[in-house]
């Protein structure tokens, strides 16, 4: 046992999964106060064919392409949702679902025509779509770790307006708070936490790894920093439990791991939740 | 009995009919997200019937694949009835149903000759493959599956229509009246999971979403009432899969994809039809 974490592979991996469960959980705090799980799950399908054309015309795979490709279509498709949600007798739902399983079919399209290209390696697709966090190499975890540390500190700047505005935006609007930008702020920021973790979980399953743990932290958590501190730590245990089992065994996908790994702590939150 | 490109093709429009039929009931409701639920959610008892039988063939198999996408509506009703608001309930439960059958599936059902990829892709380029010959017709198995919850849906939808109308818009009305909302709504999303699981062959887990929500959403941008919604969305979500088979020959791509794909056509001639209208008639534009 004692062997298996000395693995330097190992090793990263590991490190790697918990920065991403960790800054993913605590940014999906504000995505669960603001009823925005369905933006979430959105932004993180409509990245497929974002990814795909960064794919197509860069030919690498590497955690910029990914995230500019994914953030690119991640936006075009939430505009388009937003568009046609705003047509009357149309319901926000059936937008927002429109949307998703459309932008997830033209990624599907464009990855099957992109495989077919010469040089490109077979088993990209799973990579896309259910993740390979043990693909982790020592140079992204110092990249996702930077990337982490700017994403808290642009939390910890939003904060407070984001509190006021998540649970009564009319009395931060009269307090002088800025809503529309906080707003903006808040999903912008949901947008990179989802796109940085594509690359561990994979498109289909994102959503949950950002709802998850703020679910599970709002369960105990007395106040919005202590949900938010708490959403952090769970999504940190979900990510090294997850990478850490799919380690043991080749075949294992990390992503469907670390999904179970937080609603099971999930579950364990509702059951045992402090406030009636 | 039927060509490859044929049984390709009419497979693709039995799911499109199938699909289009429930989903426009579920979109009018404003339930859209539930076919998202339920098409995420069949995959465990999916997969556990794979992993077992080593595919899903016939009645008994497709109903027990089928009652894991009706826990997991229950599931996510009765955390929300208790617990959690709506959004988040449904977001935690039905990725976590998902990646349990992703799991059972690359555990179990590895050495089966079904590769986790189909969950997403679906097989519906080699749903010829499998035939069974029924009252002296040789027909695909998938196609047989099929056919037999088309038979099932129109009853439904034709017997219970007005039932399922006054349910969508007005509950408390239906309640007061006996027209049973409940049940009615019930029976809806029963049907809609083992129709999932029927349609699964052919287009994996995720993409019967996009047969049963986009084209329903197309006919409420064009019509107001619920019997044309239902029409257009029945006959374009055909004609999305029909045509979408050489199309995806042509690009040389998966071919359910490009099928799913073909049903945004009919959406964005709505939307441009709703466009105009509006820049013509002004904002208010009344619609069919």
């Amino acid at each position: 046992m004692l062997e298996f974490f000395n693995d330097q592979t190992v090793r990263t991996v590991l490190i790697g999964a918990v920065i991403l469960g960790a800054s993913t959980g605590a940014l999906g705090v504000f995505a669960v106060l603001r009823r925005q799980s369905l933006l979430g799950d959105l932004l993180a399908h409509a990245a497929l064919p974002g990814i795909v054309v960064g794919y197509f015309v860069t030919g690498t795979h590497t955690l910029p392409v990914l995230l500019l490709g994914a953030l690119g279509s991640g936006v075009l498709a939430a505009l388009f949702a937003l568009l046609v949600a705003r047509v009357p007798g149309v319901q926000r739902e059936a937008a927002i679902g429109a949307t998703l399983v459309l932008s997830f079919a033209l990624g599907l399209v464009l990855l099957s025509v992109a495989e077919r290209m010469p040089g490109t390696q077979s088993g990209a697709l799973q990579t896309f779509l259910f993740g390979q966090a043990a693909a982790t190499i020592e140079r992204e975890v110092f990249m996702l770790a930077g990337a982490a540390a700017v994403l808290m500190v642009l939390l910890t700047v939003v904060f407070r307006a984001g509190t006021s505005v998540a649970f009564d935006p009319d009395f931060a609007r009269a307090q002088g708070v800025q809503v529309f930008a906080t707003e903006v702020w808040l999903t912008a920021l949901l947008a990179v936490a989802i796109v940085i973790g594509l690359q561990m979980v994979g498109v289909v399953l994102m959503a949950a790894l950002v709802i998850a743990p703020a679910v599970a932290a709002k369960q105990w958590a007395k106040n919005v920093v202590h949900m938010t501190v708490l959403a952090a730590g769970i999504g940190g245990v979900s990510g090294a439990v997850g990478a850490g089992i799919s380690a043991l065994q080749p075949g294992l996908a990390t992503g469907p791991l670390i999904v179970l790994s937080a609603t099971l702590i999930a579950v364990l939150a509702i059951f045992t939740r402090r406030h009636a | 009995m039927l060509g490859i490109a044929a049984s390709i093709m009419i497979t693709g429009a039995l799911v499109g009919l199938n699909a289009a039929l429930l989903g426009t009931f579920l979109v009018v409701r404003g339930q859209a997200l539930v076919t998202d639920a339920i098409s995420h959610g069949i995959l465990p008892g999916v997969a556990v019937t794979i992993a077992v039988h080593g595919a899903v063939r016939g009645p008994g198999q497709l109903l027990a694949a089928a009652s894991s996408g009706i826990i997991t509506v229950l599931v996510i009703d009765w955390l929300t009835a208790n617990k959690l608001r709506r959004d988040s309930a449904t977001g935690l439960v039905f990725p976590a149903f998902f990646a349990l059958g992703i799991l059972i599936l690359s555990l179990f059902a590895s050495d089966v000759r079904f590769s986790v990829d189909s969950v997403l892709l679906g097989e519906i380029g080699f749903v010829w493959v499998f035939e069974r010959t029924l009252l002296g017709i040789t027909l695909p198995s998938a196609l047989w599956a099929l056919l037999a919850m088309l038979v099932m849906n129109v009853a439904f939808i034709a017997v219970w229509f007005r039932r399922l109308v006054v349910a969508s818009f007005d509950e408390e009305f239906a309640l007061l009246t006996g027209l049973a909302p409940r049940i009615t709504v019930a029976i809806l999303l029963v049907l809609t999971s083992i129709t999932a699981v029927a349609a699964f062959e052919a287009v994996g887990a995720v993409l019967f979403m996009a047969f049963a929500i986009v084209p329903a959403l197309a006919g409420q941008l064009l019509f107001r009432r619920v019997l044309p919604v239902l029409v257009f969305a029945v006959i374009s979500a055909a004609l999305a899969a029909t045509f979408g088979y050489p199309l995806a020959v042509w690009l040389e791509a998966s071919i359910a994809p490009v099928m799913a794909l073909c049903t945004g056509v009919p959406l964005v001639v709505a939307l441009a039809v709703r466009a105009v209208a509006a820049w013509r008639y002004g904002s208010a534009a009344i619609r069919g």
